[in-house]
């Protein structure tokens, strides 16, 4: 087998919360499924498979502080992938954690979620139920609007190379409004290569605002979210790659039930080196479902930027509204984006749509600005402020939307 | 008035028109594909050595080969030691005049409504019709000819013209290329070759029609347009195919150059049988269309109608290499019953100021499925290039399906792109309007299919748009006039 499997089934694991037949059968899957490269159609523009062939270390986890913080009574930090209880803290009233290090029975944790949980649709999944020894369930009270979101940190400092899997389960009961906002940010470079996996259930009546802020030095990740959407639930989403080396983000949506509402929302912003890729799919299986897909890029150096959205509406999803757009702008002459929104559609009662355009900033905008005494530096600015703006009005949070002007701000000096 | 059900209960049941059978006698090559198959096609050929030994790395090649999974279709893989390679009629075609022509051939011809010598006199098309695999008729080649115009079956101008075939053959198609092109290159039977010489402008549409007639033959067609510097041409493809139980394989290469100032335009009309109401039979479509902009200023525009075949699988593709160079694509695919059609283009942009414009409707009836599958690509040099993609996708019926998979690649902060697709049924509205103006269901239906498609079928050539709109007609009768 590859280093890295060796190195997983090396480690102890603590996780109760998943059987034993469960993990040996995602072990069995893991070997069975091809490796992330090229030719596999959904890892087209990101060959991952180098990561299976490095010498991984067991690491300690110190402390260290991150870049950005937001302040919330709700908490909880992961350093190098494992939970740090004592930096963690929260409303007993609204949240109930379980760590997946307890068995799930003996939590009376509906084993329909841990099912539910076994995500095998890739390699990098499959060793995440193998082997994921960190994370915790939450879970947000029915009929309760939390008063604070829940932070999720995700610190990372390792100087040595390892891996590590982390799952969490997010459960909003029935009614529940609550808002996660998960923040990736380290401040030296970190030679982790992290695997997270959350699945997040959408009960009746809830909805989630979630948004993923990902600035962070140096750092390979694959971050997967699978999302379960019940009868009249809303999920939305906000991702911003802002900083990184390798990220791939993975966000599955799943409509269970009737008359769900998904909103995915999106900025990626690569310079130097770095390569981000989305890959999205919402599954339309049941009827009037509503999704609003809306990403924008930006790529400068030699940046790659990777958008693939796709909606796949099954037999009998009648009355379903689903559009996507992705627009992006390339900066320099060696910057690549790759676009590929798709449709897929096996119902005729549906109204959806894509668009993608994939350009650079108007000269003429440009030159306009510049004639009225704006510098170019300025005027560029202004611009791709005005090409993000729709993007960022939709953040809730006015601290995390200043940061994400910033942070662009910053890259396009 | 008629409900949906009923009108898509009609349409199903329409069945194929062109579905006969004509009884020419045919040679046929024992079933099977190995390297002897190969050296006797060419042998039958009388194939000069180049060609056999071109063959030979194909078939070599090939056997390395997988067949290709990532198309969004069902299929089972053909088997390909249980078909032959190779067709001809016995009356080895050789006439002067079209009254030798075997009478069967000619009655399959006007049942088609490709009447030759009415063609000749009436519409001015040079026709070079292909029966199973080899010319039978070869019009207006003299006049042609006056003009330095060739314009001939592809085995002629193997020992013609074998500089141009040495050449061009699999320059911009390599036999490396894909599984089926690779196939195609060892076995193919024939095909048509046009070259347009400098600074001239071909006075007709050269048009060819193919046909498959052998029981369990493969047609393994090629095609060959070089257009010389300022040169244009217009040239026509168009198919039917009779009715069969098993399905028959269909791989056939093309492949266009244009040099400087030089412009191709090229038409498509596929109305191969597409398989009875359980999706049994019907032809298998697995082709490889290619062009290449290679001087500046040159254009290449792909026009089709896809209403046939049971599989369709064909990206007609345009490599931009010239500056300022531009290319068209404007396509119609209808799928019905259990038809299965993944297509869709290649523009890949490497001239500065290259231009491309991609236009695809696809309309699916009964349990068939249609995907549009496109790429995009902007190199690094090509600064300034420019793109723009519309596939939108038409709904008739709960059980169909309709996909869209666009890869657009940019590595260039100069290049624009721009893609939209939208995918819906007949709105009701649009419906209720039209009878609200004494407009029946059926003609409603039809108005607005018609209106769908109306941008596509304007790019047709007129003596294909009339056909075009016949086979439309075809493939959705019942709801559609």
């Amino acid at each position: 087998m590859d280093s890295l499997y060796n190195f997983l089934i090396s480690k102890k694991s603590e996780n109760l919360a998943f059987s034993s037949t469960i993990r040996e059968n995602a072990i069995e899957t893991y070997k069975k499924l091809p490796l992330p490269v090229k030719k596999q159609e959904d890892w087209k523009y990101s060959d991952l498979s180098n990561l299976f062939d490095i010498e991984y270390n067991e690491v300690a986890n110190n402390f260290e502080t991150n870049l950005f913080k937001i302040e919330s009574k709700n908490k909880l930090v992961f350093i190098n992938g494992c939970l740090k209880s004592e930096l963690s803290n929260f409303n007993n009233k609204d949240i109930e954690i379980i760590p997946i290090s307890e068995n799930a029975v003996a939590t009376n944790l509906s084993i329909e979620y841990i099912n539910k949980s076994n995500n095998l649709d890739n390699k990098f999944s499959a060793l995440n139920t193998a082997f994921a020894n960190n994370g915790v369930i939450i879970k947000f009270k029915k009929n309760n609007a939390l008063s604070e979101p829940l932070v999720i940190e995700y610190i990372n400092n390792s100087k040595v190379a390892t891996f590590e899997n982390t799952k969490n389960i997010i459960i909003a009961e029935e009614g529940s409004v609550s808002e996660v906002i998960e923040i990736h940010s380290n401040k030296d470079l970190c030679m982790l290569t992290s695997n997270i996996v959350t699945n997040i259930f959408v009960n009746e009546n809830a909805s989630i605002d979630y948004t993923i802020l990902q600035t962070e030095k140096e750092c390979v990740k694959i971050n997967s979210h699978y999302v379960h959407q019940y009868k009249n639930s809303k999920f939305t989403a906000h991702t911003f790659q802002l900083d990184g080396n390798l990220i791939r983000n993975n966000l599955i949506i799943n409509h269970e039930n009737t008359h769900c509402e998904t909103s995915l929302n999106g900025i990626f912003f690569p310079i130097a080196n770095q390569h981000f890729d989305n890959f999205t799919i919402v599954n339309h299986t049941n009827e009037h479902c509503t999704t609003n897909e809306n990403y924008r890029g930006l790529a400068n150096d030699s940046g790659v930027g990777i958008f693939t959205g796709k909606i796949f509406v099954a037999k009998g999803a009648q009355k379903t509204l689903a559009q996507q757009s992705n627009k992006n702008i390339v900066l320099s002459n060696k910057a690549k984006i790759h676009s590929k929104p798709q449709l897929e559609i096996y119902a005729d009662d549906v109204s959806c749509s894509h668009g993608s355009t994939t350009g650079q900033i108007d000269k003429d905008a440009l030159f306009y600005c510049q004639s009225r005494g704006i510098s170019k530096q300025d005027a560029l600015k202004l611009l791709i402020n005005a090409f993000l703006v729709t993007n960022i009005r939709l953040i809730k949070h006015k601290e995390i939307a200043t940061f994400v002007e910033e942070k662009i701000n910053l890259k396009l000096a | 008035m008629n409900t949906d059900q009923d009108i898509i209960q009609e349409i199903q049941n329409t069945d194929y028109k062109y579905g006969f059978t004509s009884d020419i006698e045919t040679d046929i090559i024992a079933p099977g594909l190995n390297e002897d198959i190969v050296r006797q096609i060419s042998k039958m050929k009388n194939e000069p050595e180049f060609m056999l030994e071109w063959r030979l790395k194909a078939f070599e090649h090939w056997k390395t080969m997988e067949h290709p999974k990532w198309a969004n279709i069902n299929m089972e893989i053909p088997h390909f030691q249980d078909i032959s390679y190779y067709a001809q009629p016995r009356n080895k075609p050789k006439y002067d005049s079209l009254d030798e022509v075997d009478p069967e051939i000619l009655k399959t011809f006007q049942k088609l409504g490709i009447p030759l010598e009415e063609q000749k006199i009436l519409a001015g098309v040079a026709v070079d019709a292909v029966i199973d695999s080899v010319s039978i008729h070869t019009s207006f080649k003299s006049q042609l000819k006056e003009m330095g115009i060739i314009f001939c079956s592809f085995s002629e101008a193997v020992h013609e013209y074998p500089e141009l075939i040495k050449n061009y053959l699999g320059s911009v198609v390599p036999y490396t290329d894909n599984f089926y092109a690779c196939l195609n290159s060892a076995v193919f039977s024939d095909g048509s070759f046009v070259y347009i010489p400098k600074n001239t402008r071909c006075p007709m549409e050269l048009s060819t029609y193919f046909r498959i007639n052998a029981t369990n033959t493969g047609q393994f067609e090629r095609t060959l347009i070089i257009a010389e510097e300022g040169s244009y041409v217009s040239y026509l493809e168009g198919c039917t195919a009779p009715m069969r139980d098993e399905n028959q394989l269909h791989a056939a290469v093309v492949e266009l150059i244009t040099l400087n100032n030089a412009e191709i335009k090229y038409s498509t009309v596929q109305n191969w049988y597409p398989g009875d109401k359980e999706g049994k039979g019907g032809i298998y479509n697995f082709v490889t269309k290619r062009g290449i902009c290679k001087g500046n200023n040159s254009k290449i525009s792909w026009t089709q109608i896809e209403t046939g075949s049971a599989l369709t699988w064909k990206y007609p593709s345009t490599i931009l290499k010239g500056d300022n160079s531009s290319s068209e694509f404007y396509s119609v695919a209808v799928t019905n019953n259990h038809q299965q059609a993944d297509t869709g283009t290649k523009m890949i942009h490497i001239g500065k100021n290259t231009k491309s414009t991609i236009v695809s409707k696809g309309i699916s009836l009964g349990k068939s499925n249609n995907s549009y599958r496109g790429l995009v690509r902007m190199a690094k040099t090509a600064e300034n290039a420019r793109n723009f993609s519309q596939c939108d996708s038409l709904l008739i019926g709960s059980q169909c399906g309709a996909h869209t998979f666009p890869y657009i690649d940019v590595q260039n902060n100069t290049a624009i792109v721009e893609h939209e697709a939208t995918t819906s049924k007949i709105a009701d509205d649009q419906i209720f309007y039209c009878n609200q103006r004494g407009i029946s269901k059926e003609d409603a239906i039809s108005l607005i299919v018609n209106g769908f498609a109306k941008e596509v079928l304007n790019k047709l050539p007129m003596e294909f748009a009339i056909e075009a709109q016949k086979l439309l007609a075809i493939s959705m009768e019942g709801s559609v006039g």
